[in-house]
């Protein structure tokens, strides 16, 4: 299987504190990858490598086919990997529309964004009730939906999602994870990474669980995936280390 | 009764002058986070610049004006790609280029001094035109400043509003790390901006020197006014600078006409920093963006 994205030995942290430390995953071109781990283990700077926004120390990665290092975080939007970054910030005052509308043109599809809006107002029918509030105004679930409709405008091969339910009520993240379902269906190969361990494993077909900037447990996640295994190698992975 | 209609013609002068220079600090300010302190110098380059291509090339005013904001708007790009681009993306960048921007004042006063001489300088009366109100005259140059400078920000305005170009500055703006990741440069962005702002400082430097004089020193007092502007408007919102700019504008001609041009300078300041007290968030600043 030719993999559409490579990650391989990345090295990565801010200033003389490491983050990664020689970090390696792949992901297929119609896969759907979980990442799992505490927060502060380096899942977003991975990310935030892969998608051109933070430059390795070394290592490389590789995006369909071609050596993504030195690549602009647009021009790895143009080619097809988008990532949807964490937090709800999105641009505060622009509105539902306007910020689609960027998102489409942005990435290069500056005649048909409005095919796209149409498109994720079907994914999201929320967002079309919302098309002319500011981004800034709505609630924190309306501002995940509005992310992940920013996603999909720019039409990704990959699309990378960073925490998409962090800090959301229980009532208002099933709600999203519904959305994500569809999500799941409009792309071809996605990252997932979220603090709520199952929506990740109903979402992904493999998953790495990633401790100390380095990925430490994988597996399937439909099968031996029972909770208690998994909390373990967790609760027990972090008490060994702190030993 | 001619006081309140001479303060009134004033203000709008004033108004849009600095607003012309205003607007373009803020669009600076709010897509590359700093200061640019050479946006005087600019101006100041602009207007001498404008003066040569009438006067040395003979060209018509209007279209020395032009050719100069074409030039300048490329001397901008330059500017840009010297001192902002090579030290922006730096930790602690924003002082570096804060400081470079006023080595520049520096170099383009002393080189227009060089270039052009010690010997003060000036542009002809734009037009002729000449509207009375209420016993205040406005004519020739403050006629087209008072017309000209909201027309320049309006369309400035509007396009900010509608267009791709302007959505991608906003979206900069607001947050930097998710427009990057919808595939906007921000190298193109900052470009943009900063040919934009000098070629509206340089309209103001054309009008200044036709209605005062032209000298290497110029630019220092509508650099200091307009950051006034910024303060009051709240850095960062073109409607904020607007109404931030016809303000000082209406300050400064009221303090003028009531205690004099010396104690003008003073009475703004003074203002400055009461609002800046009150309300540090800038007059117009809306919540949402606080938020």
């Amino acid at each position: 299987m030719n993999a559409l994205l490579t990650v391989d030995k990345v090295v990565a942290g801010y200033g003389r504190s490491g983050v990664l430390r020689g970090i390696s995953l792949t992901v297929g071109p119609a896969e759907s990858l979980g990442l799992l781990g505490p927060n502060g283990h380096g899942k977003t700077t991975l990310l935030r490598c892969v998608s051109g926004l933070h430059r390795p120390t070394s290592g490389t990665i590789a995006f369909a086919g071609r050596d993504a290092r030195g690549d602009t975080p647009g021009d790895l939007v143009r080619r097809g990997l988008v990532h949807v970054p964490q937090g709800s910030r999105l641009f505060p005052q622009l509105s539902v529309e306007e910020a689609l509308r960027l998102a489409g043109t942005a990435s290069g599809h500056g005649k048909t964004w409005r095919d796209g809006i149409a498109q994720v107002f079907d994914v999201f029918p929320r967002l079309k009730e919302r098309r002319r509030q500011l981004t800034g105004t709505l609630s924190g679930g309306e501002r995940q939906m509005a992310g992940l409709g920013m996603g999909l405008m720019a039409r990704p091969k990959l699309l990378i999602l960073d925490e998409p339910t962090l800090g959301l009520s229980p009532k208002v993240k099933h709600e999203l994870s519904e959305c994500l379902v569809r999500v799941r269906g409009e792309v071809p190969a996605m990252i997932l990474v979220d603090g709520d361990m199952d929506l990740v494993l109903d979402l992904t077909d493999r998953y790495h669980v990633v401790l100390h900037g380095d990925v430490v447990h994988s597996g399937d996640s439909d099968t031996s995936r029972t909770r208690d295994e998994m909390m373990s190698l967790f609760l027990g992975g972090t008490a060994d280390e702190r030993n | 009764m001619s006081g309140i209609s001479v303060i009134l013609m004033s203000t709008l002068v004033l108004g849009g002058l600095y607003l012309l220079m205003a607007a373009g600090l803020t669009l600076i300010w709010s897509t590359l986070r700093v200061f640019n302190f050479g946006h005087g110098a600019l101006l100041m380059f602009g207007s001498y610049l404008t003066w040569s291509l009438l006067n040395q090339a003979g060209l018509p005013l209007v279209v020395s004006i032009l050719g100069a904001v074409l030039a300048m708007a490329l001397i901008g790009a330059a500017y840009e790609f010297l001192l902002v681009s090579p030290f922006i993306k730096r930790p602690g960048g924003d002082m570096t280029v804060m400081v470079a921007t006023l080595a520049a004042t520096m170099l383009l006063q002393s080189g227009a001094q060089l270039i052009w001489g010690p010997e003060i300088k000036q542009l002809p009366q734009l037009g002729s035109a000449r509207i009375e109100i209420a016993g205040a005259v406005a004519q020739g140059t403050q006629l087209v400043t008072i017309v000209l400078a909201p027309l320049l920000v309006g369309v400035l305005a509007y396009v900010l509003k509608r267009s791709s170009v302007g959505l991608a500055v906003r979206a900069l703006e607001q947050n930097r790390d998710h427009a990057q990741l919808l595939g906007i440069a921000p190298r193109r962005v900052y470009l943009a901006v900063v040919m934009i702002a000098v070629g509206l400082a340089t309209v103001a430097g054309a009008l200044l020197g036709s209605m005062q004089f032209i000298s290497p020193a110029m630019g220092a007092d509508p650099l200091l006014r307009a950051f006034v502007v910024l303060a009051f408007g709240g850095a960062g919102s073109l409607p904020g600078t607007i109404a931030g700019a016809y303000a000082i504008g209406l300050l400064e001609a009221v303090t003028t006409y009531h205690f004099g041009l010396s104690w003008s300078p003073v009475l703004v300041f003074l203002a400055m920093i009461v609002i800046m007290l009150v309300r540090p968030e800038g007059l117009l600043r809306s919540r949402v963006r606080a938020a």
